[in-house]
């Protein structure tokens, strides 16, 4: 059973990176310098949001040994986190009523 | 001598700071393992792959070692998220409010109060003036901090259910979207007086144009200033 992610702050920007990025993954330390978060707060951010099904991750897909250093795991928006995610942004963006900005 | 003394302090200002840089690449490997092992097993290794790979991004010794920090911060509250989904659910919506906290604090206080107060009387038998005083003051303080708990609460909740699903995000909202950037349209024909698209914030008394969805987003935030 999925449940939907807290909304905070730093939940929407990260959300906001991962939709820009569409299918090309972002790693941890990409978000994080993208948005300017901390690591304390990114993953647990990115565990949540995985554990509710809105993000999918994968590893790097090169050789660690090959290229020496350890592989980045990829973080990807799930057509659910998409949705969800859009329906989040919608959410702040209609305000009271949402009446004036609809159209 | 002063010169002396600045030289001194200028070598061994320098020694600390080698014997630090030279130290932080084992104390961030240190926080890493820690993080790591605050994890459920089967997450472990997927995590200590990762954040090692994440240090990598970043060049300087200390910012890893700060990053490292983060990680351990990270592995705290992801091990509580996975332990303790179900109660945190629960208690997400009291924890908003803010109730728990005051409620706890102040039975807290109660019961060390009086804990205390009761066990010196029985141990020492010693019914002086002075700790009768102080048996009073403590039931006074308690109750009295018992008091301010429910009340700051009910007035919580009272706002909670007054304000917006905006503003009962953590979020600040005014940060994301500005006065003027987004401008919409009445739907249906527009209003004769142009008096109507305006209305007058209960907060701060200022007119806000409900075609500026910028206006009308900081309005919805509790206790917002006016806007310049």
């Amino acid at each position: 059973m999925t449940t939907s992610p807290r909304m905070t702050g730093p939940t929407l920007k990260v959300l906001g990176q991962l939709m820009e990025a569409r299918s090309e993954g972002l790693s941890g330390a990409d978000i994080s310098k993208a948005i300017g978060i901390a690591s304390g707060t990114l993953y647990p951010i990115l565990f949540r949001l995985e554990r509710a099904g809105w993000l999918s991750s994968d590893w790097e897909d090169i050789d660690a040994s090959e290229m020496g250093r350890p592989r980045k795991r990829l973080y990807r928006m799930t057509s659910i986190g998409a949705l969800e995610g859009r329906a989040a942004f919608n959410d702040i963006l209609q305000g009271k009523g949402g009446l004036a900005w609809q159209s | 001598m002063a010169i002396v003394k600045a030289i001194i302090v200028a070598m061994i200002a320098k020694l600390g700071a080698d014997e630090a840089k030279a130290w932080l690449p084992t104390m961030t490997e240190w926080l890493l393992e820690i993080a790591a092992s605050r994890l459920p097993v089967s997450e472990q290794e997927r995590y200590r792959e990762e954040w090692r790979a994440d240090l990598l991004a970043f060049p300087g010794e200390f910012s890893k070692g700060i990053r490292a920090l983060g990680f351990v911060c990270a592995a705290f509250r992801m091990r509580g998220m996975g332990l303790a989904s179900r109660a945190s659910a629960f208690l997400s919506r009291p924890r908003d409010l803010r109730i728990i906290g005051p409620l706890v604090g102040s039975f807290a206080v109660a019961i060390a109060c009086s804990t205390v107060t009761v066990r010196h009387l029985s141990q020492s038998n010693s019914y002086t003036p002075y700790w009768k005083a102080v048996f009073i003051v403590s039931i006074l303080l308690a109750a009295a901090n018992l008091v301010l708990a429910v009340w700051w609460s009910l007035l919580t909740l009272k706002r909670y259910r007054r304000s917006s699903s905006i503003s009962r995000m953590n979020v600040n909202a005014s940060s994301l979207i500005k006065p003027g950037q987004i401008i919409g349209r009445r739907i249906g024909s527009d209003p004769e007086d142009e008096c109507d698209h305006f209305f007058n914030c209960a907060t701060c008394g200022q007119a806000v144009d409900m075609r500026d969805l910028g206006q009308v987003v900081h309005h919805e935030i509790l206790g917002h200033n006016p806007l310049a």
